[in-house]
């Protein structure tokens, strides 16, 4: 959902063909797409520990492992976010 | 019967992922707060400015999206991702519970992925809505 999401907002900034356009939908689509990617890899693994027996707990902790991995992704995005919107508020207090 | 109890190993990487999660979670509030600071600096100056190429798409329309959509999600996604923090501290710091406790956390996540999927639908609908408008 958050890649064809990204994809969606991939088409609406061409849409727009101006840089503001790209600035407030190109960042967030190549967002959307990257943390899309980065949440796929524990889902797999959780889908693993109940399709598979024998390793349950090493999967669940590789699943655990990811989990990490995508929520610092997701820091990392969100504060590109952050810095979008204090861009923008500047841009509404006319800095 | 006694249940699985995880390894030092185990826990630290337990700990990791509570970190990240905290700092995930504040992380989105104070992404809430900022966009609650954005809805009231429009309410304080009346509609924003038009954007010299309004014709891009990214007009006020855009930003009231963003406001009233994102600031209720955005604040209610941080309380929900802070949810499962309590239990995953408490697999390593209490014994001969750990299964209970990580399915307890998985259930929170679950929850908070679960309004997190509400959240991309609705703006999923809402960029659907927009590229419509962009070709027809």
């Amino acid at each position: 959902m958050l890649i064809v999401a990204g994809a969606l907002l991939v088409v609406f900034a061409h849409g727009g063909e101006t840089s503001r356009a790209i600035w407030y939908a190109g960042i967030p689509a190549i967002a959307f797409i990257v943390l899309g990617f980065v949440c796929y890899q524990p889902v797999d693994n959780l889908k693993r520990v109940t399709s598979t027996e024998g390793h349950d707990i090493l999967i669940m902790m590789i699943a655990m492992k990811d989990l990490r991995i995508a929520f610092a992704t997701g820091q990392v995005i969100i504060i590109v976010l952050i810095v979008m919107a204090i861009a923008q508020i500047s841009w509404m207090l006319g800095f | 019967m006694a249940e699985y109890e995880f390894s030092e190993e185990d826990n630290k990487t337990f700990d990791l992922l509570s970190g990240a999660l905290r700092r995930f979670a504040l992380t989105f509030a104070a992404f809430a707060v900022l966009l609650a600071l954005m809805g009231i600096i429009w309410i304080a100056t009346g509609m924003p400015r038009p954007a010299p190429d309004s014709s891009a798409g990214v007009d006020a329309s855009w930003l009231i999206i963003v406001v009233y959509v994102g600031i209720p999600a955005t604040a209610a996604l941080a309380v929900m991702f802070l949810k499962p923090l309590e239990n995953l501290k408490r697999i390593t710091t209490t014994e001969g519970q750990d299964i209970s406790e990580l399915l307890a956390a998985l259930d929170d996540l679950n929850q908070s992925f679960g309004l997190l999927r509400i959240f991309v639908a609705v703006l999923f609908i809402v960029m659907i809505t927009r590229v419509a408008m962009l070709f027809f």
